[in-house]
């Protein structure tokens, strides 16, 4: 489970690095809060996911397949966690 | 045949950026990357991409620039690029922009200057396209579509973006011009 932490604190970074939010930090984003939903704080559009979703295959060399795109992986940053451990392993 | 141009991938958001210009160097092309702003004489290229500010805006949530100015920028980076281009008598020039619901949703009057730029973006592409068309310029606009109901059960990949602006850059897209392209990207 620890490296389903790192994973996750390395997503956190990566999400903000990659999306150059200025006015959140790594460390405030919550493991279950939502990313995307239009009320979500973070408020993220899909031109974010398409350029996340890049960045994650990019660092983590893996490939998303067409049914790997899907909206419930990218409900949080635990599920995006969830997601790419699997699609490493 | 269409290998070994010189290309030009320019502004907007990083990833999407990077994938283009990979997509374009695997076709054998020699791509720069370029930041927004970018000196004039670095535009000296066959191809040229812009990545318009709006991509880097929908993510950061900043409000738009007036509509006059952004058309106006926009204008300036295609002219500049068009003028290297004539030389050759080759040019691929391709506009990449996001619209979604952010930018209408928010307010009437936002709304209204999102429609603004539209008319005045595509409004240049026409007048422009059709002075360069006999140059052996071709321009064209691709539009993100960041609102949902893509019929696609699934975002659309950076590769995805890529695989359409690389075949409007490609030699035998001579006679697509002068043309406005969308592609819904939202999570359906």
């Amino acid at each position: 489970m620890d490296a389903l932490r790192t994973l996750r604190e390395e997503l956190k970074h990566l999400l903000v690095t990659t999306l150059r939010l200025e006015n959140v930090r790594p460390e405030d984003i919550g493991d279950t809060e939502p990313l995307f939903s239009p009320e979500a704080r973070l408020g993220l559009d899909s031109l974010a996911a398409l350029e996340l979703l890049s960045a994650i295959e990019f660092t983590y060399k893996v490939r998303f397949g067409d049914e790997g795109l899907a909206r419930e992986h990218f409900e949080s940053i635990s599920t995006l966690a969830t997601f790419v451990a699997s699609a490493r392993a | 045949m269409g290998a070994g141009r010189r290309a030009v991938v320019l502004g907007g958001v990083s990833e999407l950026r990077r994938v283009i210009a990979e997509r374009l160097a695997g076709a054998g092309h020699r791509v720069t990357e370029l930041e927004a702003g970018a000196a004039p004489a670095e535009l000296d290229a066959e191809i040229l991409v812009h990545l318009d500010a709006s991509l880097s805006r929908s993510l950061a949530h900043v409000d738009p620039a007036p509509p006059f100015l952004e058309v106006r920028a926009t204008f300036t980076v295609i002219e500049r690029a068009a003028r290297a281009m004539e030389l050759g008598g080759f040019g691929r020039i391709v506009h990449l922009r996001v619209a979604g619901p952010a930018s209408t949703e928010s307010s009437p009057a936002a709304a209204a200057m999102a429609t603004f730029e539209l008319a005045g973006t595509l409004g240049v592409l026409q007048e422009t396209a059709r002075r360069l068309a006999p140059l052996g310029i071709t321009l064209n606009v691709v539009t993100l579509m960041t609102s949902s109901g893509v019929p696609v059960a699934r975002t659309a990949t950076c590769a995805e973006v890529a695989a359409l602006v690389e075949m409007l850059c490609h030699d035998q897209a001579g006679f697509t011009t002068a043309q406005s392209f969308s592609m819904v990207i939202g999570l359906g």
